[in-house]
């Protein structure tokens, strides 16, 4: 799974800690991490709560392009 | 103090369930392998190893109900009579091995140990693939039963 970017650099606009936006969305830090890291899948619910803490949408935090998915 | 809410987030659940699951595999087959071993070690007969049979036997009729149940069958091996008859001589063939161990050791007699390894191996690979015919049979209705359901039944269930 590629890392996650999108959500590292959203966060860095909020100038968010992975802490607090694992605080924002109810979920461990390591969570953040595992996500932003590509190591773990996040469910659409969790997804949806990132983006609506992080202002952005779901196309932009977590598409993918054909190239990312191959990797 | 409340219990009821759990206090791992999505992925932490997830990896508690594959901890979960890698410890019902250590115990499902620390239990069989105890049960050999006791029967290799003379102290096989009931009054020794009752619980322990007890124990797989209600973990076994849990495991093979609940998956009937949700229309699941193996990960990797196909609902046919070809790879059932092959576990069941698997089978077979492992009780049939404990068992000229066991009876080599008591009575030193070769082709009487030969015998009840067919004797056994016959009977477990019979069973076994009856029980598991049987199930399987089970598992093909359940799964046509939930493909074929009606929308409006499925939402409701």
């Amino acid at each position: 799974m590629p890392k996650n970017l999108a959500i590292k650099v959203a966060r860095a606009e909020k100038d968010m800690t992975q802490k607090e936006l694992a605080d924002a969305v109810g979920v461990s830090r390591q969570t953040i991490n595992a996500i932003e890291k590509g190591e773990y899948n996040p469910t659409i619910k969790l997804c949806r709560k990132i983006c609506r803490v992080l202002d952005k949408t779901l196309d932009h935090l977590f598409w993918e392009d054909n190239e990312d998915e191959n990797e | 103090m409340k219990t009821n809410k759990s206090n791992l987030d999505e992925m932490q659940e997830l990896k508690m369930l594959k901890i979960e699951h890698n410890c019902y595999h250590m115990a499902l087959w620390g239990l069989v392998a105890a049960i050999l071993v006791q029967e290799l070690m003379g102290h096989g007969s009931l009054e020794y190893i009752v619980g322990e049979c007890l124990i797989l036997i209600s973990i076994s009729i849990y495991m093979v109900a609940a998956c009937i149940k949700n229309g699941i069958w193996e990960r990797k091996l196909k609902p046919n009579a070809k790879t059932n008859a092959l576990v069941s001589m698997l089978a077979g063939a492992v009780m049939g091995l404990v068992w000229f161990i066991v009876s080599y050791r008591n009575y030193h007699k070769l082709a009487g140990s030969v015998a009840v390894f067919v004797f056994m191996f016959l009977m477990v690979s019979i069973m076994c693939f009856a029980v598991l015919s049987v199930m399987c049979n089970a598992y093909k209705k359940r799964k046509d039963r939930m493909e074929n359901q009606p929308e409006q039944e499925e939402n409701e269930e």
